[in-house]
Formats: C-alpha cells, sequence, structure tokens
C-alpha cells in the first residue's frame, strides 16, 4: 500500500474497505465543497457497506417513512443523495466512481455540460475495463433500475447507473457519480429496490435480465483487479484534468484492505 | 417584480426538467443569490438561484415539465 501526496493537497480518495453509506456520501459532499472553494477536480473511488441510497423525490413519498424503517430493520439503511435518478443499491461488490469536476466560466454557455460529466464516467470505466475487452455504452435500459439515457451498460445491460449533482459557487463543480456492479447478486437488488419502491407507492418492476455485473461480462475478472483497474483510470482522469503529469492519489491504509469485503 | 427563469445555459434547449424541490414556499422573503430550487433533468439536479431578493411567488409545481428559459417564478 502506497500513499503518494503531491502538491498541496490530495485529489484522489481510494477507499477499498467498505464505509458507512453516510460516509461516502459525505465524502462526495467534502469534494465538491472543495471543488466549489479550490476550482480544482477530485475524485473519490469508494466502496459502502450494504444501503439503499435514494432521491429527494423518492424521499417525500408518504410511505417513505415505514419503508425505510422496515429495510433498515434487514440491516439495508435507507439514505437519501443529492443527485437525480432513482434508487439504488450500494455494498460490497459495487464500486462507486465519484468524479468531481470544474465547470470554466468560459464553459458555462456550451452546451451539453451535462453529457460531458457522464462521458467523462463512460470514457475512465472503459479505460478500466479495456483489459476485459469490454465495450462501454449509454443507453436507457427497459425494466432496469434507477433507468436514465446514460445508464453504463455492456452488451444493452446496465451495470451501471449514473446520475449528477451540480453546485455553484466561487466554481462551479459537477459530480458525476456511477455505482459499478462488479460483483453482486443483481436479482437481489433489483428485488429489494422494487419491494421499497412498493411499499412508497411508487411502481417498481424490474427484471434482472436487464442488467448485469463486471463479473458476468468479462468472464473470469477478479474483484481485486477491477477495482486496481478502476482506481487507476480515475487516477488517469484526475491527471488529465489537472493539466500535469502529477496524479496524486491517497490510499487510505488504516482502512483499505483488497480481500473481499464482507457484510 | 423580478423574473424568475430557468437560465438558458441550464441544461440543453430541446430537454425537458422539473423543479424537484422548492426550497421555500410561495410568499417567503428570499435573498439575492440564495438557492430557492432544485432543478433535475437528465438525472442531474442543480440549483436555482434568486436573481433578487424579495417575496418569492412561485409559479411552476414540483415535476411540472419545463425548458430552459421558462419562468418559474417571480419575486416581488
Amino acid at each position: 500500500v502506497t500513499s503518494t501526496v503531491v502538491g498541496e493537497s490530495h485529489a484522489l480518495e481510494s477507499v477499498a474497505a467498505p464505509i458507512l453509506a453516510s460516509e461516502g456520501i459525505r465524502l462526495e459532499s467534502e469534494l465538491v465543497n472543495r471543488v466549489c472553494r479550490e476550482g480544482r477536480p477530485r475524485a473519490a473511488v469508494w466502496q459502502a457497506r450494504r444501503a439503499l441510497i435514494v432521491t429527494a423525490r423518492e424521499a417525500r413519498m408518504p410511505g417513505f417513512a415505514q419503508a425505510s424503517a422496515a429495510l433498515a430493520a434487514r440491516e439495508t439503511p435507507v439514505l437519501v443523495r443529492e443527485s437525480g435518478g432513482g434508487a439504488v443499491i450500494l455494498g460490497p461488490g459495487v464500486i462507486v466512481l465519484s468524479l468531481v469536476d470544474v465547470l470554466g466560466a468560459d464553459e458555462s454557455g456550451a452546451p451539453a455540460p451535462i453529457f460531458r460529466g457522464f462521458e467523462s464516467l463512460r470514457s475512465v470505466v472503459e479505460q478500466a475495463l479495456a483489459p476485459w475487452n469490454c465495450r462501454v455504452a449509454f443507453g436507457s435500459v427497459r425494466s432496469s433500475y434507477c433507468d436514465g439515457r446514460y445508464n453504463l451498460t455492456l452488451g444493452g445491460r446496465k451495470f451501471a447507473g449514473t446520475a449528477q449533482r451540480h453546485r455553484a459557487g466561487a466554481n462551479h463543480a459537477v459530480l458525476a457519480h456511477a455505482a459499478v456492479m462488479v460483483d453482486c447478486d443483481v436479482a437481489e437488488h433489483l428485488a429489494c429496490i422494487a419491494r421499497f419502491l412498493g411499499s412508497c407507492g411508487l411502481e417498481g418492476r424490474f427484471d434482472p435480465a436487464s442488467c448485469l455485473t463486471v463479473r458476468d461480462a468479462a468472464h473470469g475478472a477478479r474483484f481485486d483487479d477491477v477495482w486496481r483497474s478502476l482506481e487507476s483510470a480515475v487516477d488517469q482522469w484526475l491527471t488529465v484534468r489537472w493539466g500535469s503529469a502529477a496524479a496524486c492519489l491517497l490510499r487510505h491504509p488504516q482502512r483499505l484492505s483488497m480481500d473481499r469485503p464482507r457484510t | 417584480l423580478v423574473e424568475v427563469r430557468i437560465p438558458d445555459d441550464f441544461w440543453d434547449a430541446d430537454l425537458q426538467g422539473t423543479i424537484s424541490t422548492w426550497i421555500y414556499e410561495s410568499g417567503a422573503q428570499v435573498s439575492q443569490g440564495e438557492v430557492i430550487a432544485e432543478t433535475l433533468v437528465e438525472k442531474a439536479t442543480k440549483d436555482l438561484l434568486a436573481p433578487a431578493s424579495g417575496r418569492l411567488v412561485i409559479k411552476v409545481r414540483p415535476e411540472e415539465l419545463i425548458r430552459a428559459g421558462d419562468l418559474v417564478a417571480v419575486i416581488e
């Protein structure tokens, strides 16, 4: 395990051992605040303990409190995020990429800043999965969870949900994040989300065949290898965005474990 | 009276979004530069800031489809 510090501070937070999902959400929020303040891109690669992450819209539904309590009793806490989309399960085997870019003043009127954030995610993930010959595409996938035009797909099946949070400040920060299902029980995830949404009075009918994991697509891919490859690709994205050869990578030795996490 | 519109550069002209959350209720006093609403388009949320100080009068309900440039509130 190495810890490399370059310049005034770290740019990439890499947390392999599962943290509380609330800690991950707080980490993202801190990165967004820093980018607003400092005007330089930041990123994180992290994995959470099991939790259901919902949007503010879902949290306003009448049955939300009761459904959340019921799920929390089954060791799946429910947390609200600030980006759009729909409910997703985080947990062991799901790697979250959080890219926080800065929208320059000269770009504020440019078209498609939203597309650029999603494209950063797609290109980073495609680069990371290149060793397994995976071609990552965008696409809406019928009967998948948290559906949208910018799902990351492999062979037409969804393996990562994406969303964004823009925040104005001294600088305009854009958080683009993806929950990449690397090695998890997709059918169980979808069933859990469907039950929860149903309890909230929302429609939640999903087809497990609409989704897959990286392991399904990249036969033989080991979780640890995918993790390192994603970490490296994010590191390279940061290097380019910082416009410097000095990528700043911080691993958290006290929490780092490349062992497969336990729930 | 100051109009509150979705800025033209908020999202592409061909997209429709929504106000996902009004931070204040209609009639509330708001200050210039304060976040008054959260917008949503393509699973991306963005803050809408008050262009002036005064009393907020909301013209668009949450989840109602809107485009960049649309009037969503006025500040009296």
